[in-house]
């Protein structure tokens, strides 16, 4: 008996395991990342790739989108992208003599903006709201939109000229940010040999998990229970990246509750009902990568100085 | 100028110190500054001491914080570094006391070692903004010693600095710790603060233990000597004395005569009952009075004969002619404070132990010593001078300033019974005054060689200023050594069956030693070493003369102990006389007047030899009297220290041996040692407490960590770390754990079997032994 496993999580462990196995089979070689998504995934967050062209940040989120069976929706944004162009609009219907609205691409269960640095401020914050709350408001009326709503942006670190920037506000909606960084030379090998022949285009992904699944999951995960003690280190850590000399803006509460509940999925994802210590320290840098901005700097060595500022609870009694 | 404010801000804070703690730190200095006043000489130059010292960790502070900046990856270098600053600042504090010292300041050992640690304390706080950890230590330090102080002090002063220290500090704990009560109250704990059982329990017992020692050693009557607070000073009751650990007062006292002790002769009844004392009547006061000997191949001697000759004895003795080495057991006598003021022959200031001489023996004829009228050329060779300066004129001796004498000291007498004209003279004795006095003709030798005064007596109430020499026994080692003469007085042996043996003995004691003080030295050792001291154990006319008695019983009283080492030296070929006067010692100190007080307890005897021909060393040969005083150099003391331990270690092989054995153990051993201890208490906490089983193991793989030299950071969780040398043996106690403190919906699910299981089998998994090999190969 493994006493750390929810009591009904072994019905879900399969489907889990089914859509890991999918993508790592469009992402090969890149497990890491593959867990990281699926964590984003489960925690309800919003996912940020940050990466050079070509890496397979498209294929993962259609692959992603594919395993869930959900609609996917891609925005390939531009500076000219309006933001009408991603909400939808109402348009006059001659024959009904009244508007109509037409749905934009946010109202689908995965929405990739490619490149979204590449859009303009108010494109990127028509954003927010579905985003923060999933709901849209146009024209005083506010339609919700999918309850497992998950939007998987892109940029490129590497162009700066005609990018704007995110804006602080917007990063902290998001709830990761990856990097998926090259593979290494054998899984380069394997992939190629994927690549050969037609065979790749017959490659359909069946979807490994419904909406209706994937929705209990998250339901699953927001209840994994986090005691006070690892809250309060939480909270000790969030201090120490306010108090640290060379972050320029700490941490948020909102940015905390997000950091807790990647944290929860990953405790979940580890076949455990409770978070620990460690749970909070895995998902630190994918979290705090995106929160802790400082741009002369890289995060990591800054993100590991907070952790080893701030003692793990041991005995809570 | 082009860096951002916030950023600038952000710096300031990092490199400066907490300014509440600054403040507690400064309160806490200017607390010890305020308890050192009184004892001090000159509270100026201790103002001006703290005025020097405290500013210097913050200068140290703004040279290292830009080093800093600079070169922040070393961090380890530079903590190492501040470190190693804290040294050497109380090295510095050390230095400071030294000079001050030499200069005739300075404080006693134990204000030295707190203002040591004070200064410390004040380091670590100015440093804690680079050394956050030291921010505690600091703090703690402080409050420490202030607690201390304050239960030390009785000055008012000091209660309201440390009034507002604890004010301060308190405003700093609250600030510190107040959001942690605050939630800790909100999520309705009863408790407030985590304070654990043991912790209260410990405390308890510390506190019992201390008050029953301080009850057990604070001296409850005035024959004790001051213990406690300040084990290096005299004294004997009271806490206020102003010049106990200063060493040689500065004669207020003595002159104001407005103190108790000072008028308390006069006044006292007994005092005027009691008429002047001589040195006769006080040494049978302390000795009791000289017993009959049968002269031996004498016969039958009708009484009437022998009850004459010892009254010639005792005319004799009254005279201050001679001394008989065969006396009645004393009577155990100790006099209370009160009786000891009022009986006081003299009262002295200045250090202890000191000798004050009133007369000498020269002839021995194995009962009796007696004095000799010395032939001119016996006499001391210089006069005695009278000069004159711009102050108060000083009689002076006229002796050549020999190497060996590399110091000096002085004492203030101020004559109350005794009745004497002779100069209560300290050894090496090199000029005197009396107030006032400039008559060149007024002192004088007489004709034992003894400083005396014209008249019948010395006046009481005569307050007489003396300078001593101070020897250095290693100098005085390597001195070119005259011998005595065998006509000279100074080496009289009596001719009687003793005379062999004390030769025999002399030579036996001394074969080996370089000529001069080293003799001198092996023979006083030796008597003190493997001689008795007993008062009671006095000669009787069962033996042939006192010194056969002496060494057939292996002890005497003191007289006998001075009797036979004169004899003993003189056999040696060392001129040597016998002294009669008072030994001061630190428990004769009464601290209530600041002076120590002469009785009849004081009279004692003791050899002094002359090496050079001009100065008589006092030598000290009864066990448990303090040896006469002497300079030593640091380095002397260093090499003297040295050549002790060795001594030690040759005379204790096995001791030594196993000491080392014991020690390298340790050394090599004591990560082992202190696992197999922590096991045990594993084992026992175990079986007695199954509720803690998790809890106690978790501490015991952690200390295997620690001494594997592989601690775990604070920072790291147990799974990580305990799984890195054996995954399968960490991973079953590491879920559990984590369950018992991380999931409160699961904790009740925990079954003891699994517990004990999980417990057992890491504790036998994660062995030291496999910790350190498993752990080397996973870093590698």
């Amino acid at each position: 008996m493994n006493a750390t496993k929810f009591p009904n999580q072994d019905a879900y462990a399969s489907k889990v395991d089914a859509l890991r196995m999918q993508l790592n089979s469009a992402l090969v070689g890149k497990a890491e990342v593959v867990e990281q998504v699926i964590t984003c995934l489960l925690a309800k967050g919003h996912l940020l790739f940050d990466d050079l062209p070509g890496l397979g940040k498209t294929t993962l989120a259609k692959a992603l989108a594919a395993s869930v069976g959900g609609n996917f929706a891609r925005v390939q944004c531009t500076p000219d992208l309006l933001p009408s162009d991603i909400t939808g609009f109402n348009i006059f219907d001659q024959k009904s003599q009244s508007f109509q609205f037409r749905e934009g691409p946010v109202f689908s269960d995965f929405l990739l903006t490619d490149e979204i640095n590449r859009a303009t401020p108010r494109t990127q914050s028509a954003l927010f709201e579905a985003m923060a709350e999933r709901q849209v408001t146009i024209d005083n009326k506010t339609t919700p939109l999918s309850p497992t709503f998950m939007v998987i942006a892109t940029q490129n670190p590497v162009e700066s000229h005609g990018a704007y920037p995110l804006p602080e506000a917007q990063l902290d909606r998001f709830a990761v940010k990856l990097s998926i960084g090259y593979p290494n030379a054998d899984d380069e090998v394997s992939m190629l040999g994927q690549f050969v022949g037609d065979e790749f285009e017959k490659n359909t992904i069946e979807p490994a998990l419904s909406l209706e699944d994937l929705s209990e999951l998250q339901a699953f995960v927001a209840k994994v229970e986090v005691c006070e003690p690892v809250r309060r280190y939480l909270v000790e850590l969030g201090t120490a990246t306010r108090e640290h000399p060379k972050v320029e803006l700490g941490l948020s509460p909102r940015g905390l509750i997000i950091w807790q509940r990647v944290a929860q999925s990953f405790a979940f994802l580890k076949g455990r009902s409770f978070v620990t210590p460690d749970d909070i320290q895995s998902v630190a840098i994918p979290v705090l990568k995106l929160r802790i901005g400082n741009k002369s700097e890289a995060c990591e060595p800054i993100i590991q100085q907070i952790i080893e500022s701030v003692a793990v609870p041991n005995e809570t009694n | 100028m082009s860096q951002p404010k916030g950023l600038q801000t952000t710096r300031s804070l990092h490199c400066f110190p907490q300014m509440d703690l600054v403040l507690i730190g400064l309160l806490s200095v200017i607390v010890l500054q305020i308890f050192r006043e009184p004892t001090c000489r000159w509270v100026s130059a201790l103002w001006l001491e703290s005025i020097l010292l405290v500013p210097i960790p913050p200068i140290a502070l703004m040279v290292a914080s830009k080093w800093w900046t600079t070169t922040s990856t070393q961090s380890t270098r530079v903590s190492a570094l501040i470190q190693a600053g804290a040294l050497l600042f109380a090295g510095l504090v050390v230095f400071v006391q030294y000079l001050s010292r030499l200069s005739g300041l300075g404080d006693p050992t134990e204000i030295v070692l707190m203002m040591m640690l004070q200064y410390v304390a004040w380091y670590l706080i100015i440093f804690s903004s680079m050394i956050p950890s030291f921010k505690k230590v600091g703090f703690v330090t402080c409050c420490a010693l202030v607690l201390f102080i304050c239960f030390m002090s009785q000055q008012p002063a000091v209660f309201i600095v440390s009034f507002l220290f604890a004010t301060s500090a308190l405003w700093r704990l609250l600030s510190n710790y107040w959001s942690r009560l605050n939630d800790k109250a909100l999520e309705g704990k009863s408790r407030m603060l985590p304070v654990s059982g043991i912790a209260i329990a410990s405390t308890l017992l510390v506190i019992a233990c201390t008050s029953s020692i301080v009850w057990a050693v604070v001296p409850k009557n005035s024959t004790t000597s001051l213990s406690g607070f300040s084990p290096f000073s005299g004294g004997d009751e009271g806490y206020e004395d102003l010049f106990a650990r200063s060493g040689i007062g500065d004669g207020n006292m003595l002159s104001a005569g407005e103190n108790a002790s000072s008028a308390g002769p006069v006044e006292s009844d007994q005092f005027i009952e009691d008429t002047q004392p001589s040195i006769y009547d006080v040494v049978v006061k302390k000795y009791s009075a000289a017993t009959e000997i049968k002269k031996q191949k004498t016969r039958a001697v009708s009484l009437n004969v022998r009850a004459k000759h010892l009254d010639e004895v005792i005319k004799s003795e009254q005279s201050g002619k001679s001394f008989r080495t065969s006396r009645k057991p004393p009577s155990d006598q100790t006099l209370k404070l009160e009786n000891r003021i009022s009986k006081a022959l003299f009262y002295v200031e200045g250090s202890a132990p000191v000798r004050f001489s009133i007369d000498c023996f020269h002839h021995f004829d194995g009962w009796d010593w007696s004095k000799v009228d010395l032939d001119k050329k016996d006499l001391p060779k210089s006069r005695i001078r009278l000069t004159e300066g711009l102050r108060e004129p000083w009689y002076q001796t006229a002796f050549p300033k020999k190497k060996f004498l590399t110091t000096n000291r002085a004492h203030r007498i101020k004559i109350l019974r005794l009745r004497t004209n002779a100069l209560p003279a300290p050894p090496l004795i090199r000029a005197w005054q009396i107030a006032r006095v400039n008559d060149a003709s007024l002192f004088g030798y007489d004709a034992q060689g003894s400083v005396i005064m014209d008249g019948k007596f010395i006046p009481s109430h005569t307050m007489i200023d003396t300078v001593s020499d101070v020897p250095n026994y290693h100098v005085l080692a390597n001195e070119t050594t005259l011998l005595a003469k065998p006509d000279s007085p100074f080496s009289q042996i009596p001719q009687n069956e003793s005379k062999s043996r004390v030769e025999r003995l002399a030579k036996e004691w001394t074969q080996g030693r370089q000529l001069g003080w080293r003799q001198v030295e092996a023979i006083v050792n030796r008597l003190r070493t493997e001689f008795t001291h007993d008062e009671v154990l006095v000669a009787t006319d069962e033996h042939s003369d006192s010194v056969e008695s002496f060494l057939d019983r292996r002890g005497g009283p003191a007289y006998q102990f001075s009797s036979v080492a004169t004899q003993i030296l003189r056999a040696a070929g060392y001129k040597t006389r016998l002294k009669r006067g008072f030994l001061v010692q630190a428990k004769d100190y009464d601290r209530t007047s600041g002076q120590s007080i002469v009785t009849f307890e004081n009279v004692h005897m003791w050899p002094e030899v002359c090496l050079d021909g001009w100065h008589w060393i006092p030598v000290e040969p009864t066990p448990g009297y303090p040896i006469p005083y002497n300079h030593l150099t640091l380095w002397q003391w260093l090499k003297g220290q040295a050549s002790l331990a060795i001594y030690w270690v040759k005379d204790n092989p096995i001791v030594t041996l196993l000491s080392a054995l014991v020690l390298g153990c340790l050394y090599w051993f004591c990560w082992e040692l202190l696992a197999s201890i922590s096991w045990l208490s594993w084992v026992l906490v175990f079986w007695l407490f199954p509720s803690q089983r998790l809890k106690v193991t978790r501490k015991l793989i952690d200390i295997r960590f620690w001494a594997a030299g592989f601690p775990r950071p604070e920072f790291v969780g147990i799974s990580d770390w305990f799984s890195k040398p054996d995954h399968q043996a960490a991973k079953q106690f590491c879920d559990l754990w984590q369950i018992e403190n991380f999931s409160r919906v699961q904790k009740s699910s925990l079954q003891k079997k699994n517990v004990a299981l999980a417990c057992q089998q890491i504790v036998s998994g994660l062995s030291l032994q496999r910790i350190k090999s498993n752990y080397r190969t996973e870093l590698t």
